[in-house]
């Protein structure tokens, strides 16, 4: 396999100002991600400490393998909601190594809103049961929350993805044979009791640990009796006499210690095998990414630069590399397994649209993962592309790639509009998983466009009600809405709505789709089959 | 090694060994040289012991306590009897100098490979085998011998010296042995020694001796077959800790020619006094000024015996046998010829830097020291729990070279070389003590330890080598290799790792 | 779980980064790149700032031995259970401090003992040791017997403590 040959010069002027751009940008980002992460008000951080608790994530290490990685999913969750007072949707997924085997944990964060559940929570945590379900991964609950959200109840509860959706799921990967560990940190309330109660295996703190499906003051009102935390659903009870819980632990640095035991006794699955290759680093340096990646969207760069900093040894196999030259296909090794990589180099045509379906057939014939770069404006418009049939071609494409067999992978580089967001393996479509960079954007078309339109109709409608904004008015409508748009298609907001799994450092691209790869292939790939692709 | 003579007829039916360890294992090797039929005993704590493998027949017996069973005279005679065994071979310790077992073995008509019973009763009993000695005109330490309970005890004593030592009467391998420094101290000293002397020997009897705080240790190897005794050269023994010797060396660096054929000449006198037959030590205590003094006879094979094989080349054990077979000697004492120097260092299952308090553990891996005149005598093997059952000492390592620098030197390196995994040994402060200026120049005296304590502690390790021992235990550790190994890749190559 | 382990007291956390070729560490939060080949089960060879060195390792259970530059060193991994969960307080478990014999013992269980009372006697490389009442009390259970020998760290008697003297203060 041939080393892509660079064209970029980190000296230049351009790569200088992208990437002081850039890097500002990841500051930022990071910056909110760890306030995200450990930013809380004292109080709650007080009583924490008052009842003898861990934080969260220091749980979370003390859990995970040494030396091992752990890919966080949506850590800016909820950023842009409930004014931002519930960081990261008051839980912690993400697939991590434990006892050396691979996991996808889900984990309370009981330093927010005594990890109560908001609508998104309950979005979040069923996402990463879904990634679960979808890659055959066994789940570590850390359980400590106070359920539900009751004030936003009608948001969470009633609707087929919602907080049953969350049961619902354990059920399907008991089914699977997905293993299941439940470690009780607090208490774990009526719907909440079903998370150990539908797992394998459940251990419980003495003292901080119940499970119940009514607590004592429900008991109270709705049958009289009197009774403590400890003899309706505390740790003794549990494991002695009920049967609930399964291993008792006098604290929780040993609830995590037995919990690690149990995942150790788990049979290790065989990985569906795929060609691999001895890693290698990539050749160009991953941080040029930041010098590579524009400060403007609508500036054009090339995506080959971009998997040169991904991939193995920096190598890649392009396919078709004077057909359809919009639309880039090669494969190359990642953290040595072989993917067949998909990167924009700008609008989709009728050549690019098809070169695209034949080279994911050709990765579903051959058992090759497939990743996405999404930078794309969408499908090429106009007379002759309608006559020559753009509509079918994206359709052939979009066909091939959401039918696909083999697991995909999605990495936002930069815009993703309109149908290019289809055709390229978008949030809809089914990718394992699906990761933003911070300076990307989503959106039905492109801002200027949209604001745009936005204007014209804001204008229409005013002229209607007997109006006739002047030019002053008319900047200051669009500067509204362009405000407005430009906050929806960021990707704080794709994040925060957990359209996507989590937004990365640019650099940490590859790590991330490594993870993702190993993770995929605990769940067989099926044979290639398609629907009906309009020739 | 061994003197070479053709045998047509073994010197023995078959030989009992009554012991256990290296030195069961020693005398095991010997008499297989000699073509002599062996029979092992074992406790069934040692059952996994080499030495029931290799001798021809092995037979466990039993006891309340390991160490009560290989005592127990009566249970090994019925085994000889069984078994058609003609002699017995008893090793050190243990029933080694037990006049009793001498003379019942006599009586069922088995050879004891030692002395006779009536040396082993003389000097077995030290008052009565300083006296003897005293009356023949050699040097004895000043000393006080007389019933403690007699009016005069306290008055002879206080014309005394101090310090002191107060000695059980029929003690050995210092055991009963206590310092007393002052007047004051005496009178507790006496009553606590005579209490242990009675409850390890039975025999309630101490005497005092004026100690020397800056002697040596010296002693003479003997070798007697009734008629004839002749000496095996010294060995320096003043290496102690608690009384027990913890290194060993043939020729003392101390002596000249003149000291030391003065010294030989008088152990080969007391030995013939005393008739003496088989092997035996005279041990002499041995002052800056020159003088020496008798301090006990040890009417058997010294557990430091490898340093004079080495020297002189002979095989002590070989002659012990041949000897007790009723051979003459075969060994004038012109043939005796000294060649170089050799060093024993006792491994001993003990925290040397900690008072020498014993150590417990399994023997885990093992890997013996080994090169040019290097002898390692041991009897330890892979699996071997080591308890306080029995005596600490686990190996010796005997090294030979021209000269004693390098003798010590191949000493050292042997140590550094032995690899000794699952119980914690001296093997350090064996190193330490080699390595010290004043042992390196023959400066040595019984109080070396206690004079250079100071020097003779555990080094931490150094930066690297602590990174280096953390990093091969975490490489080692079970527990995280089999996490490693489980784990699946590429997760341990991207390692620590946050998004 | 990070692993820590105990040498002549100090406790050090090794804490792995990577595994290549090489091994990155985290060692007392010092990083340290190591080759580590293992030869056969009990030896392999290891590589630290250039220099390689012989290693012989064994472990039995939490403590591993390993023998390196021509010395013994003796680890104990500290165990994940008990950290944080170890019971507290002074304690009145009388536990050997030296492998020995036990020659007599002078209390009986349900006797009331005052601290520092002699508990029994045990032996241990020819020297008596007499063992000592830990806190006043009463003993509530003795793991040995006159004649046993026992190892390291057994427990030899345990103690209860009063409860009643709680006014005196000293």
């Amino acid at each position: 396999m041939r080393r892509i040959q660079s064209q970029i010069n980190t000296n230049s002027a351009d790569f200088k100002q992208f990437k002081e751009h850039n890097l500002k940008i990841i500051a930022e980002f990071k910056q909110k991600q760890h306030d995200a992460r450990y930013t809380r008000p004292d109080r709650d951080l007080q009583r924490l400490k008052k009842q003898n608790k861990m934080m969260p994530r220091d749980r979370l290490e003390l859990l995970l393998d040494p030396g091992t990685p752990f890919l966080e999913f949506s850590s800016l969750a909820a950023n842009m909601a409930y004014d931002g007072k519930v960081p990261s949707a008051s839980c912690i997924t993400g697939i991590g190594i434990v006892g050396g085997r691979e996991v996808v944990i889900n984990a309370s964060d009981s330093s927010v809103k005594g990890g109560a559940w908001y609508p998104l929570s309950v979005k979040k945590i069923v996402r990463a049961l879904d990634i679960a379900i979808e890659n055959r991964l066994p789940v570590i609950h850390m359980c400590d929350s106070a359920g539900g959200f009751l004030p936003m109840q009608s948001d969470l509860f009633g609707d087929k993805y919602m907080a049953g959706r969350m049961f619902r799921n354990q059920t399907q990967l008991s089914k699977l044979g997905c293993k299941q560990l439940s470690l009780v940190f607090g208490h774990c309330t009526a719907g909440g009791a079903y998370i150990p109660g539908l797992s394998d295996y459940s251990v419980i703190v003495e003292g901080t640990g119940a499970v119940f499906l009514g607590g004592p003051p429900l008991v109270k009102a709705a049958t009289g009796e009197d009774v403590s935390v400890d003899d309706l659903g505390g740790a003794r009870m549990h494991t002695t006499i009920s049967g609930v819980c399964d291993y008792y632990a006098n604290n929780e640095p040993e609830a995590i210690a037995i919990g690690r035991e149990i995942v150790m006794q788990w049979e290790q699955p065989k990985k569906f095998d795929i060609q691999r290759e001895t890693p290698e680093d990539p050749y160009y340096d991953p941080t040029d990414l930041y010098g590579i990646v524009p400060d403007d969207i609508k500036k054009q760069f090339d995506v080959r630069e971009v998997i040169a900093r991904i991939v193995d040894g920096s190598r890649f196999s392009e396919y078709q590399p004077n057909y359809g030259e919009t639309m880039v296909c090669g494969f190359a090794n990642i953290w040595g397994y072989k993917v067949g990589i998909l990167g924009n180099n700008g609008v989709l045509f009728n050549d690019s649209s098809l070169k695209a379906a034949h080279f994911m057939q050709l990765c579903n014939q051959n058992h090759v993962p497939l990743v996405f770069l999404q930078n794309i404006t969408g499908y090429m418009i106009g007379k002759e592309y309608e006559q020559r049939g753009i509509t079918k071609d994206g359709a052939k494409m979009l066909m091939v790639q959401a039918c696909s067999e083999v697991p995909k992978f999605t990495i936002m580089t930069n815009g993703s509009f309109g149908a290019g967001n289809y055709g390229m393996c978008g949030r809809s479509f089914d990718a394992r998983t699906l990761f933003s960079w911070p300076q990307s954007q989503i959106s039905v078309m492109g801002s200027d466009q949209a604001a745009n339109t936005l204007v014209t109709i804001k204008v229409a409608q005013l002229k209607r009600q007997g109006m006739d904004p002047d030019a002053q008015q008319l900047e200051q409508v669009r500067a509204e809405v362009l405000s407005n748009y430009e906050n929806q298609t960021s990707a704080y907001y794709t994040s925060s709505e957990i359209w996507d799994d989590g937004i990365i450092d640019p650099v940490d691209t590859r790590n991330a789709l490594g993870i993702s790869l190993t993770a995929s292939l605990n769940a067989p790939f099926g044979d290639p089959r398609y629907g009906v692709l309009r020739l | 090694m061994t003197t070479e003579t053709t045998i047509e007829q073994p010197l023995f039916k078959k030989v009992l060994i009554a012991n256990r360890g290296e030195i069961a294992l020693r005398i095991l090797r010997c008499l297989q040289s000699l073509e002599i039929p062996s029979v092992a005993i074992y406790h069934y704590s040692e059952e996994r012991s080499p030495l029931l493998t290799q001798a021809d027949e092995a037979i466990e017996i039993i006891g309340d306590s390991p160490s009560a069973a290989y005592l127990d005279v009566a249970q090994i005679i019925e085994i000889c009897q069984r078994l058609g065994v003609d002699a017995v071979h008893p090793g050190y310790g243990f029933l080694s100098e037990n006049a009793k077992f001498a003379v019942a073995l006599a009586e069922a008509g088995i050879q004891f490979i030692g002395p006779t019973h009536q040396s082993i009763d003389l000097m077995g009993d030290k008052i009565n085998s300083r006296n003897f000695v005293a009356e023949r005109g050699f040097p004895v330490p000043p000393s006080v011998t007389m019933d403690a309970d007699s009016p005069e005890f306290i008055d002879a004593i206080k014309e005394m010296t101090f310090p002191l030592v107060v000695k059980a009467s029929a003690g050995g391998g210092g055991k009963g042995m206590s310092i007393v420094n002052s007047i004051d101290e005496l009178e507790a000293t006496l009553r606590v020694a005579a209490s242990e002397a009675e409850k390890y020997f039975g025999d309630k009897r101490v005497y005092v001796e004026r100690y020397f705080e800056s002697a040596r240790h010296i002693e003479v190897q003997v070798l007697g077959d009734g008629k004839t005794v002749i000496h095996l050269g010294e060995r320096e023994c003043s290496i102690q800790r608690r009384f027990q010797k913890v290194i060993e060396e043939a020729p003392s660096p101390a002596l000249d020619q003149t000291k030391r054929k003065e010294l030989c000449e008088a152990a080969v006198g007391i030995a013939q006094a005393a008739n003496y037959t088989s092997v035996g030590t005279v041990e002499f205590l041995y002052t800056p000024q020159g003088e020496f003094f008798f301090l006990e006879m040890n009417t058997r094979i010294q557990v430091e015996h490898p340093v004079t094989e080495m020297v002189y080349g002979v095989d002590l054990i070989a002659a012990q046998i041949k000897v007790a077979a009723g051979l003459p000697l075969d060994l004038a004492q012109a043939d005796i010829v000294m060649n170089g120097h050799a060093i024993e260092c006792r491994l001993c299952a003990e925290d040397a830097f900690n008072n020498f308090i014993p150590e417990t553990g399994k023997v885990l891996f093992l890997k013996e020291p080994a090169g040019e005149g290097i002898r390692f005598d041991s009897s330890l093997y892979s699996g071997q729990d080591i308890t306080t059952s029995f005596d600490p000492m686990l190996a010796k390592l005997v090294v030979h070279a021209a000269t004693r620098e390098e003798a010590i030197a191949g000493a050292i390196q042997g140590l550094k070389d032995l690899v000794l995994l699952g119980v914690n040994s001296n093997c350090e402060f064996l190193i330490k003590v080699l390595e010290h200026p004043a042992f390196l120049s023959g400066d040595i005296d019984t109080g070396f330890i206690n004079t250079y304590s100071e020097d003779l502690t555990a080094n931490g390790p150094e930066k690297d080598q602590l990174q280096a021992v953390l990093s091969a235990t975490y490489l080692s550790d079970r527990e995280t290799t089999l996490l490693n190994d489980a784990t699946p890749q590429p997760y341990t190559a991207i390692g620590h790792w946050r998004n | 779980m990070q692993p820590k382990y105990l040498l002549n007291d100090n406790s050090h956390t090794v804490t792995p980064v990577r595994r290549n070729d090489t091994v990155t560490l985290s060692i007392d939060d010092q990083l340290v790149t190591v080759g580590y080949r293992r030869l056969n089960s009990h030896e392999a060879e290891l590589t630290l700032k250039g220099k390689v060195r012989t290693v012989y390792v064994a472990q039995d259970e939490y403590k591993l031995y390993l023998h390196l530059d021509g010395k013994v060193w003796q680890l104990d991994r500290l165990n994940e259970f008990s950290e944080g969960s170890a019971g507290g307080a002074s304690s009145g478990s009388i536990n050997a401090p030296m492998p020995g014999v036990v020659i007599e013992i002078y209390s009986e269980v349900g006797q009331t003992v005052t601290q520092g009372d002699t508990v029994m006697l045990i032996e241990s490389m020819k020297l008596q040791t007499e063992i000592k009442a830990s806190i006043s009390g009463v003993i509530q259970s003795i793991g040995v017997e006159p004649g046993s020998n026992f190892n390291k760290g057994i427990l030899l008697a345990e103690i209860e403590a009063e409860e009643t003297n709680t006014e005196s203060e000293e």
